[in-house]
């Protein structure tokens, strides 16, 4: 009987072994292949996000403080090897700015709401224009801040049965106010001016119907902005509006409670957010504009009344807006007055409980009845009560600029400084 | 007896030239696989990145600094970072800052370059 060959040939042994040796350093040169790209794509990233932030800086630095238009690519560095893209458009009365830097295929970007800075030695609690008349205190009023006062300066008053409960009625520096308010930025006024429906109608054609539109619309600050219009009313109600959208409206905008609605821009002659709406907003209204009770309008949101009445017009209806009780807005509150005839002036009314945090600028008559947490600008104050109208009163209002965030960046509208900041990422 | 001599006829062994052709290809692929893992070992880029990750550290430092200057740094390993700092081009109020980093040789492991504004209040 042949019996089986026994194999015992140390070379097929050895390729055997080899085989596996060379498979599991394989293995491993496969591993540290995979790190060494996970490194490479760490510093990209690392350098990525360097040249971003750097497009950040420069987009908050003077040169770029009021540039605005297509996207424009830098070199950052000459070499070629640091490209980043930067872009400014106007957003209301702020400015969006988008960054983006980028290497081969991978792109890092960002998007923020820009504001400005606010100069902190020309910051003030309140600026009321010399009218050659004093401003009256009376209640529990508190002025606390730098205020800039016309000569006749402030007094105390006994009205509606409560006399001034301070002994003093300032509690800060006083300075003399000037004739005129601080000029606002007549430029960004005739812009936002270019909003109002009949304008639009005239130079833009890629507005989409409101009517069109589903209950849900999100756009991104990437893209250019949605533009929404309506001959007839709008009314905002279990809608959800996010992004870069401009809604206007020919006659009226009505915001209800259950809207959702997040940096979107409303434009229309009466606009009116109803009772207990929370949301961020700008709103500018020409004729109305109407703020219900225990409303909350996030930072940062705008409330603007731009008058256009024509200079000699015959008077029909004083522009009003309304700010109801208990309701808080955190951001900018302004009037701005078509003509330099004092009668019949725009009035912005603040209700008890209501609270501005940020800024005011009345361009007319300043009914302030709540708080004002931050500055104040008026041509006169007004005071409404059931039985009286005075004029240039004050009674139980809180003007306090130390309440204001150390945080907070006003817009190109008021402070006209250079140096912009970062008021919201939104990407 | 007839039978184990048989089969031991069948019975082979490795010859000496199999056995050092053997020792040869072990030798051969062991010897390339170290090389090429020691190469890649030694062009690894990690320090790179932890070198990089210490600038932005430096770098994040230096721009909190109300007027940042020309320096140079101590490191770990004997490793060095020269900061200069000069007025950028690209606009009026920012600085160029450069912060690179040397061995004990003078040879630079990296170079980190970012744009910081002037911190002083600007007023127009």
């Amino acid at each position: 009987m042949r019996q089986p060959k026994l194999k015992a040939g140390a070379l097929l042994s050895v390729l055997g072994i080899a085989l596996i040796i060379a498979l599991l350093l394989g293995a491993m040169l496969l591993l540290l292949y995979y790190n060494r790209k996970d490194n490479t794509q760490a510093l990209r990233a690392l350098k990525l996000e360097r040249n971003l932030q750097s497009a950040t800086t420069l987009l908050l630095s003077k040169p770029y403080s009021a540039t605005t238009g297509p996207a424009e690519t830098l070199d950052l560095y000459h070499e070629g090897t640091d490209s980043v893209q930067l872009q400014q458009y106007p957003w209301g009365i702020y400015e969006i700015a988008l960054a983006s830097a980028f290497e081969n295929s991978d792109t890092l970007r960002k998007a923020f709401i820009k504001g400005r800075q606010i100069n902190p030695a020309k910051a003030y609690v309140l600026y009321l224009k010399d009218d050659d008349r004093p401003l009256s205190v009376s209640g529990s009023t508190l002025i606390r801040g730098t205020a800039y006062l016309p000569p006749a300066g402030t007094r105390k008053a006994y009205i509606e049965d409560k006399a001034y409960q301070s002994d003093s009625t300032i509690f800060g520096p006083s300075k003399e106010s000037e004739k005129s308010l601080p000029a606002v930025n007549a430029g960004l006024i005739a812009q936002l001016k270019q909003l109002a429906f009949d304008s639009l109608a005239s130079h833009m054609t890629t507005a989409i119907p409101f009517e069109t539109i589903q209950d849900s619309l999100s756009r991104s600050f990437f893209q250019e902005p949605l533009l929404i219009s309506s001959s007839d009313s709008i009314s905002l109600e279990n809608m959800t509006l996010k992004g870069a959208i401009i809604l206007v409206s020919k006659k009226a905008i009505n915001v209800a409670s259950s809207a959702n609605i997040e940096q979107v821009i409303l434009v229309a002659p009466s606009i009116h957010i109803a009772d207990d709406f929370s949301g961020n907003l700008q709103a500018f209204a020409q004729d109305s504009l109407r703020v219900g009770q225990d409303c909350i309008l996030s930072y940062p949101s705008v409330l603007g009344l731009l008058e256009t009445r024509a200079e000699n017009a015959v008077q029909e209806f004083t522009p009003e807006m309304n700010i109801g009780k208990n309701s808080t807005i955190h951001g900018i509150v302004f009037s701005a007055a078509a003509r330099t005839n004092t009668d019949f002036m725009n009035r912005i009314s603040l209700q008890p409980g209501s609270l501005i945090k940020g800024e005011v600028y009345a361009d007319g008559l300043l009914e302030a009845k709540g708080s004002i947490h931050g500055s104040t600008a008026c041509q006169r104050f007004m005071l409404r009560t059931p039985s009286s109208l005075y004029d240039n009163f004050l009674l139980d209002a809180q003007l306090d600029y130390s309440e204001r965030s150390r945080y907070y960046l006003g817009s190109a509208l008021l402070q006209v400084t250079s140096k912009g900041g970062v008021i919201k990422w939104l990407h | 007896m007839a039978t184990l001599k048989k089969r031991k006829q069948y019975i082979k062994g490795s010859t000496l030239i199999e056995v050092v052709v053997a020792l040869v290809i072990i030798m051969v692929v062991f010897g390339i696989a170290t090389l090429t893992y020691v190469h890649l070992v030694n062009s690894n880029n990690t320090p790179a990145l932890k070198i990089q990750q210490e600038l932005a550290a430096l770098a994040a430092a230096t721009a909190a600094q109300p007027s940042p200057a020309n320096q140079v740094y101590s490191l770990e390993n004997d490793i060095s970072v020269a900061q200069r700092v000069q007025t950028y081009a690209g606009g009026e109020g920012l600085l160029l800052l450069e912060l690179e980093a040397f061995d004990r040789n003078e040879k630079s492991l990296g170079i980190y370059r970012s744009i910081i504004p002037i911190e002083a209040y600007e007023e127009n």
